[in-house]
C-alpha cells in the first residue's frame, strides 16, 4: 500500500529500475527511546546483531519505520504508534519536509501543543490520508 | 504515486487537524479549489489563504466524493499537474521560501525533528536523524522510512559499522525472547525519459508536506 520514497538500502540500478534488499536480525527488547523531544517508555524495538551489507554503507546507525504497525515484522507497535496512544500528540498526524540535494533542511514534525504558530505559507503542499490494510 | 499514500483525501485530513490545532491550520494554503468541499474546508482553517503565492498545487485535495465523479481525463491532467509541480520545484523561489521553515525545523524543538538527507548523484538516498535510547540516553541516527514500520538498532553486532546500543549501560532496558528477523525489498521505476523526474521527485517536490492520518486515535 506504501510506495516507498526513501527506502533502507543502497540501489543497484539498471537505467529505469532500482532494486533493492536488505535484512537484519536480533531480538526484540524495550527501552526508553526519544526524538524531537517526545519519548515513549518501553518501546519495542530490534536490537539487532546482524545486518547486510547493504546496511553498512549508509551513514545512519539503525532505522525507524513510520508505516502503520500492521506490516510491522517484528508485530510491534510503532513509535509514533505509540506517541498517539500514549496522548503525546495533539493531532495523529506527522508532517514531512524532504529538501533536495541538500544535506541539510529536511524534517519531520508532528504536532504537540494546541498553541503553536501558523507554519509559513506552504505554496505547495500535498495532503494524503493513508489507510492501513 | 505522491511517495507515502495512495489515496488523496485532504478535506478531512484538514477538518481533522483544525479540530486537534485549530489555527495551526495545517498549510491549507495549498488548496486553489479543486473541489468544492475541500476548497470550503481548507478557507476556513485558512483565513489568509489569498497570501499571492500564485497557482496552488491541488493535486491530492480532491476528497472521496469528489474523487467519484473525476473523469480519466482530470485525473490524468492532474497527473500532468504533478509532473509540472514536479519540475517547477526546481524553481528557486519554492525553495527559498522552505528553506526557512525547515531551517527552524532543523533547530529540533519539541515536536521537530530534523533530518539529514543522504545525497549521492542526483539521488537523495535517504533522510536520517537523531533518536536517543536508553537511561542515561545514547544517541543514534536513524533512516527515516515510511515504507516500513519496524524499529532497529545494532547491538553486539560484529559485522556493523557505526554506534552500537550498549543495553548494560541502560537502567531501563528489558529484554524479551523474541527473536526478530527484518527483510527489506524495493522496487523502484524511473521515468527513463526525463532525468529531472528522478526517483526523489516523484514521491514528489522538494517542498512537500505530507500529512499522514492513521487509524489509531
Amino acid at each position: 500500500m506504501f510506495s516507498v520514497p526513501f527506502h533502507p538500502f543502497f540501489f543497484s540500478s539498471n537505467d529505469s529500475d532500482l532494486k533493492g534488499t536488505g535484512r537484519v536480525s536480533g531480538t526484540i527488547v524495550r527501552d526508553v527511546v526519544s526524538t524531537a523531544g517526545l519519548t515513549v517508555a518501553g518501546q519495542a524495538f530490534g536490537s539487532v546483531n546482524n545486518k547486510s551489507d547493504e546496511f553498512n554503507k549508509q551513514p545512519n546507525d539503525g532505522l525507524i519505520g513510520m508505516a502503520f504497525g500492521t506490516i510491522a515484522q517484528s508485530r510491534q507497535a510503532t513509535f509514533f504508534e505509540n506517541l498517539i496512544k500514549e496522548r503525546k500528540l495533539a493531532a495523529p498526524l506527522f508532517s514531512v519536509h524532504l529538501s533536495r540535494h541538500e544535506e541539510r533542511g529536511s524534517s519531520v514534525r508532528v504536532f504537540v501543543t494546541y498553541r503553536r504558530a501558523r507554519p509559513p505559507p506552504c505554496p505547495r503542499c500535498f495532503f494524503e490520508r493513508v489507510g492501513s490494510k | 504515486m505522491s511517495g507515502i499514500g495512495l489515496n488523496p483525501l485532504a478535506d478531512d485530513i484538514i477538518k481533522l487537524a483544525d479540530r486537534y490545532s485549530p489555527g495551526v491550520g495545517v498549510p491549507a494554503e495549498a488548496s486553489s479549489g479543486s473541489s468544492t468541499e475541500s476548497s470550503t474546508t481548507a478557507s476556513s482553517s485558512s483565513p489568509s489563504n489569498a497570501d499571492g503565492k500564485g497557482r496552488q498545487h491541488d493535486a491530492g485535495l480532491a476528497d472521496s466524493h469528489a474523487s467519484d465523479d473525476r473523469t480519466p481525463d482530470d485525473e490524468e491532467a492532474q497527473a500532468q499537474d504533478e509532473m509540472t509541480s514536479c519540475n517547477a520545484a526546481t524553481g528557486s523561489s519554492d525553495i527559498s521560501s522552505h528553506n526557512s521553515f525547515a531551517t527552524t525545523g532543523a533547530g529540533g524543538g519539541p515536536g521537530q525533528w530534523p533530518l539529514q538527507d543522504e545525497v549521492s548523484g542526483a539521488l537523495d538516498v535517504l533522510y536520517y536523524g537523531p533518536i536517543y535510547v536508553g537511561t542515561p540516553s545514547q544517541a543514534f541516527t536513524v533512516d527515516f522510512d515510511t515504507g516500513s514500520a519496524d524499529l532497529w538498532l545494532p547491538a553486539n553486532c560484529h559485522n556493523c559499522r557505526g554506534r552500537q546500543f550498549e543495553a548494560g549501560r541502560s537502567s531501563t532496558y528489558r529484554s524479551t525472547s523474541q527473536d526478530v528477523s527484518i527483510t527489506y525489498v524495493g522496487h523502484f521505476h524511473l521515468l527513463r525519459s526525463n532525468p529531472e523526474r528522478s526517483l526523489t521527485c516523484f514521491p514528489s517536490l522538494s517542498t512537500l508536506f505530507f500529512f499522514l492520518r492513521t487509524t489509531l486515535t
